[in-house]
Parts: C-alpha cells; structure tokens; sequence
C-alpha cells in the first residue's frame, strides 16, 4: 500500500499534473461562486478536456473541480443569499444573516474550514470503503449488479423529488435512450431509423454537455438578470477565529461529516440532500434552535462539513459498483468508461493506480482548499461582479466545441442542442434531468445484466432474489419503489382526521 | 401547468406505445429466448404507465385549481433564450463553410450585442475568447476546428 501512495504521490507530482489539478481547482472555485451555474456543468464543460488527458491527471482535474466548486457555492450565498451550487442552499440563510451582522469574513473562513474537514473525511471513508466493499462485491453476479443498478436509478427517480412519477419517466427516458444504436447481442440496428450516426448509440458527452450547460445557458437567459448584487469582503476571510469557531461545533463537525458519508454512499441523495439532512440534524440537536434561519454558526458548520463529505462518499458506490449517486458521479462513470475503465469491483485490482491516485488527489485537494478558499475569498467581489451576459455567450462556445471535440463531428453538436433544449423544457415543467444522465449511464449495465440472469435462470424470475445479497437489494428497491406511497399517506393522514 | 402536464403525460404515453410496438420488430435470439427487443418493450409499458399516471394526476389535479406563482419571463428574454437555439443552429449549418473563428466571433458578438454588453467589452470577450477557445482546442489539443473556405490554408 505504501509503495503505491509513493508511486501515486510521484505520478501527482508531474509538472502537467500539477498544472491541470491547479487550473481545475481556480475553475471549480470560479463555476462555483457564480449562482446559477453548478458544479455539474462545470465537469459536463470538462469532460472535452479529460478525454484528451491520460486518466491520472484526467481524474485528479474531476475531484479538485468538484470539492473547490462546492465549497465556493458558499462564497455568494454569505455574500448576496444566492447559493453558488444547490448543495450550499441549506444554509444560505444563516451565512447571509451572519454576514449582515458584520461577520462575513469569519462565517466565510469557518465554509473554507468546515469544508476541508468535510472533504478529508469523506476521502478517509473513501479510502477504507472502497476496498473492503470491493471485496465483497467480488462474489457479486449478474443479479446484484441488476438489483444494484435498478436500486441505484430507482433511488434518483424516486427519493428527493418534487413528482416521483415524472422522476420516473427521466430514468425511463434516459435508459430509452441507451439502447439506441448497434444492439451487442445480435448486432441489431435499434431505434436508428438508418441514421449511421446513431449506429454508435447516443454520444454521451454531447448528450451531457447539453443537459447541463446549453440548457443552463438558456434558463439563465430566459431569466434575464445579468448583474448579481454587489457585495465585497473586507479584508478577507479570517482563519484563527474561524478555526476556534469550527472547534467549537466540533460535535456538529462530527455529526456533519457522518451524515454526510451516508448520504453520500446512499444513491440518490447528492450533497445537496446531505447539506439538508445535517441541517435538520443539528436543528434537532440545539440548545438554540430559534436561531436556525436566522444565522446560526452550528447549523453552518454541520452542514458545511455534511456537503463536502457527501461528495467524497458518492464516489465510493461509483467505484466499486458504478453505479453513481448522482449527476456529478454520473459524469465520473461517463469519464471512466471514455478511458477504458469500466467501474465495479474490479477496478481496485485493474486500476490500482488510478484509484490510489484518486484517493491521493482527495487529500491534496482538499489541503489545497485552505489556501485557495482564502484566495478566492479574497477576490470573490470581482468574480460576483463578472456581469452574466459575458459569460452565457462564452459558455455557449464552450459547449459547442466541446460537444464537436470528441468525434469532430456537428451531428454531435445538433445532438447537444437537442438535449439542451429536452433538458430545459422537462425542468421547467418539473421534470428532473438527473435520472436521464443516469439512465443513459447505467442503460447498458442493466440492460446487459438483465438479459444475462434472465437467460441463466431460464425465464425463472424467482431466482433473481435466490441469492442472499440480491434478496436485501431486491426489498431496497421495493422500500424505494413504496416510498412515494408512504410519503404522500403520511401527508394525507392529518387532513382526513 | 397542469395543462401542460396532461399534454406531456400523453406525449410520453404515445412515444412509449410506439417504442414498445417499434421494438416488437426487433428479432428475437435462437431458442425462444428474447432478443434486443424485451428490454426496449420494458421500458416502453413503463413510459405508457407513467405518462398515462401523470395525465390523470394531472387531470384530477385541475379540478380543484390551485393557485401557483408562475415565473413569465418578459418577451425581451424568450427572444434572447431563442437566439442561442438559432446561433447552435446556425453554427451548425454554416461552420464548415464559414469556419470556426467567424463563426464562434459571430455568435458571442450577437449575443452579448443583445443583452446589452457595451461595444468595446464585447470585442475584448469576442475576440479573446474565440482565440483561446482556438489556441486551447486547434493548437494543444488537436481538434480540428472547421477551417471554413475563406480562410482555408490560412490557419
């Protein structure tokens, strides 16, 4: 194990793969303090370029981006209560009641702070994690990884939605979408209308970039507020009264971090649902609940903790059974694949070298985070000022490029445009777009694993839950599947009575 | 909305009929065992069921009208969110004969130009960022951007 850190710490310490874990740490830290565009953007804008480097700097670059962006979602919610990614919403309120009062640079200091915390818990699970699951997935068949795989998309279609059936129909939708193209049992032609460009199946890279930037570009524009308001930190963000303030709550910070691994490891639950989660948890907890909403540092600290260690979490199911639990990791298996990885417990062994250097990059990351989060602090009046109407016209090229860059080809382009435009029509009519990416991810893992224990069990559908493991992810998944029920009874009982 | 939600409840019922009767096509495997069609027809009945599920949800719903906060973007940014569809669209269809750099100058300038960036920022972002997007995609990583005819041999 020793021997492979050093190795992976010598792999890191690549001039390009410095360069490339700094340019992604400044681009996460900008995406993520501008509201409105999301860390899921920032890696679908990405990918182009991890396609094109090898997969230890191309990994490295993914989880850099992803703990500086959530962390900066924190910079203009203290500054304008806008949260800068949905996973920095919980605790908008009180950061912005804080900084009200005067004391913007510490609630800034102890987001920075609690983060990092947060983060390097999160990799610490994801380092035990991984490997002891790995084990145990290896006696994993064709069952489990159905079960997993429906457990896995049921959970994004079904918990942590407005409308569970229109959740539903993302997944379907998503997974309809992955049986375009040559069909690799037979070599059949499916939904392809004799169109060749569809014979290779959906491209998922412009399928994603649309999805998540063009239809981002057009929401922002349809929304029209090009100037977000103008709110400057004085001085910085202070570190020692932060670092006392955080070790205060160090109970919260406990708490923060736990809830959120495992609502990391659950599918279906982003760092969004983890923010929220510690927030009710240290609510519950308080001696001074009144204070919730209205700037309590508990609450910031739980939560802040709680985001961050969610999203090193979610990358434990990712690795070891690809199955992602959500948009972001959807992404990550996306990037896998391109790089002839495929993910599940295999991979430990197949790709030692990667994985340790993912973990590797986890710590350096969010290390890093201190002094960066501080920077960016720093100058986040000038990133807040940096008017939308520059930037939407910017991104839109980005996105256009990026979708051609993979196959040099417009048909690609076209297939953006169309997603983007699916995306933001079902998300203004409240469907989420999540599911689709991972029904489009997770589509021929299914459908593979599926048509394979259907033909071993010759038609007996009994034997999909014969095996001990597929019978518990068997009745998750029906727990899921009831759960919508159960919500809306539980939401009816009091106005019957 | 829930106008809308009938409609679409309905959109995706008849496409998951048609995937599922589409897929009722598709060849089976030797021995009776099914082929690439079971899994499309799956997802087919699923798509018919919820779409089905949201029209009457739907349906039911608009009985009892509820009141709901409806954000209306103004007419000025309907055309401003149409305009990016039409620059993809255009780039689309003019990039090989125009090529990129015109292209990608054209787009940003018109854009920004609409939602009322000044002149002089709208060059500097123009301009810069088409040359970055180049240098970064053309020169470092080897995608071959479209040349167009006019500048063909040039760049």
């Amino acid at each position: 194990m020793l021997d492979l850190i050093l190795q992976s710490l010598a792999a890191l310490a690549d001039p390009t793969v410095i360069l490339v874990i700094l340019i992604a740490a400044l681009y996460g830290l900008f995406i993520g303090s501008i509201p409105g565009l999301t860390v899921t953007m920032a890696v679908a804008l990405f990918v182009p370029f991890a396609f094109f480097l090898d997969p230890i700097p191309a990994m490295a670059a993914i989880v850099t981006l992803q703990a500086m962006g959530i962390f900066a979602g924190d910079i203009p919610g203290a500054l304008i209560r806008m949260p800068g990614t949905p996973a920095s919403a919980a605790y908008t309120d009180d950061s912005y009641a804080l900084s009200q009062q005067g004391k913007a640079r510490l609630v800034l200091g102890v987001d920075v702070i609690a983060s990092a915390l947060g983060g390097l818990m999160g990799a610490i699970a994801l380092i035990i994690g991984a490997s002891a699951l790995a084990e145990f997935a290896l006696t994993f068949s064709s069952y489990e990884f159905f079960w997993l795989a429906v457990l896995g998309l049921s959970s994004t279609a079904f918990i942590a939605v407005a409308s569970p059936i229109k959740g539903l129909v993302a997944v379907v939708l998503g997974l309809f979408l992955s049986t375009i193209g040559i069909d690799i049992t037979l070599g059949f032609q499916r939904f392809t209308f004799g169109n060749p460009n569809l014979m290779g199946g959906i491209s998922f890279i412009p399928a994603m970039i649309g999805l998540f930037g063009v239809s981002e570009v057009l929401r922002t524009m349809l929304r029209g507020e090009m100037h977000l308001a103008y709110a400057r930190v004085e001085g910085g963000a202070a570190f020692l009264p932060a670092l006392r303030e955080v070790w205060r709550y160090r109970i919260n910070a406990l708490r923060g971090g736990i809830i959120g691994l495992i609502s990391g490891v659950l599918p279906g639950a982003g760092a969004d649902i983890g923010a929220w989660l510690a927030y009710g948890a240290a609510k519950r907890a308080s001696k001074e609940p009144e204070k919730f909403g209205k700037g309590s540092m508990e609450a910031i600290v739980e939560s802040g903790v709680a985001n961050n260690s969610d999203l090193a979490a979610e990358w434990i199911p990712t690795l070891v059974f690809g199955i992602p639990g959500d948009a972001f990791t959807a992404v990550v298996i996306g990037i896998l694949m391109l790089k002839g990885m495929r993910p599940g417990p295999a991979i430990l062994h197949d790709y030692t070298n990667v994985l340790v250097a993912i973990y590797v990059t986890f710590i350096i990351a969010n290390l890093l985070m201190v002094p960066l989060g501080f920077l960016a602090i720093r100058v986040s009046s000038y990133l807040l000022r940096v008017p939308r109407n520059i930037l939407l016209p910017a991104i839109l090229m980005m996105c256009i490029v990026g979708a051609y860059a993979i196959n040099n080809d417009l048909f690609d382009v076209g297939l953006m445009l169309a997603m983007g435009v699916l995306g933001f029509i079902l998300e203004a009519n409240g469907f989420p777009v999540a599911p689709i990416v991972l029904g489009l991810v997770l589509g021929p893992l299914l459908e593979q694993s599926f048509m394979i224990s259907l033909i071993k069990s010759d038609g007996n559908l009994a034997l999909f839950v014969s095996r001990p493991v597929s019978l518990i992810l068997g009745i998750l998944t029906v727990i899921v599947w009831l759960s919508p029920l159960l919500r809306h009874l539980r939401q009816r009982l009091p106005t019957n009575h | 909305m829930s106008n809308w939600d009938i409609l679409f409840g309905i959109m995706f019922a008849v496409l998951g009929a048609g995937i599922f009767l589409h897929a009722m096509t598709f060849p089976n495997l030797k021995g009776g065992y099914p082929g690439p069609g079971l899994f499309p027809q799956l997802l087919g009945i699923l798509l018919v069921l919820s779409g089905v599920g949201i029209a009457i949800n739907a349906a039911l719903k608009r009985a009892f009208p509820q009141p709901r906060a409806l954000f209306v973007p103004p007419y000025r940014e309907k055309i401003n969110a149409l305009l990016v569809v039409l620059a993809v669209v255009l780039y689309i269809l003019l990039a090989d004969t125009v090529g990129f750099i015109p292209m990608a100058m054209l787009i940003m300038l018109g854009l920004m130009w609409r939602t009322g960036v000044s002149l002089r920022w709208s060059l500097v972002v123009g301009i810069g960022v088409t040359l970055g997007i180049y240098l970064l995609f053309q020169r470092i990583l080897h995608v071959p951007l479209p040349s167009g005819i006019l500048l063909k041999g040039w760049l």
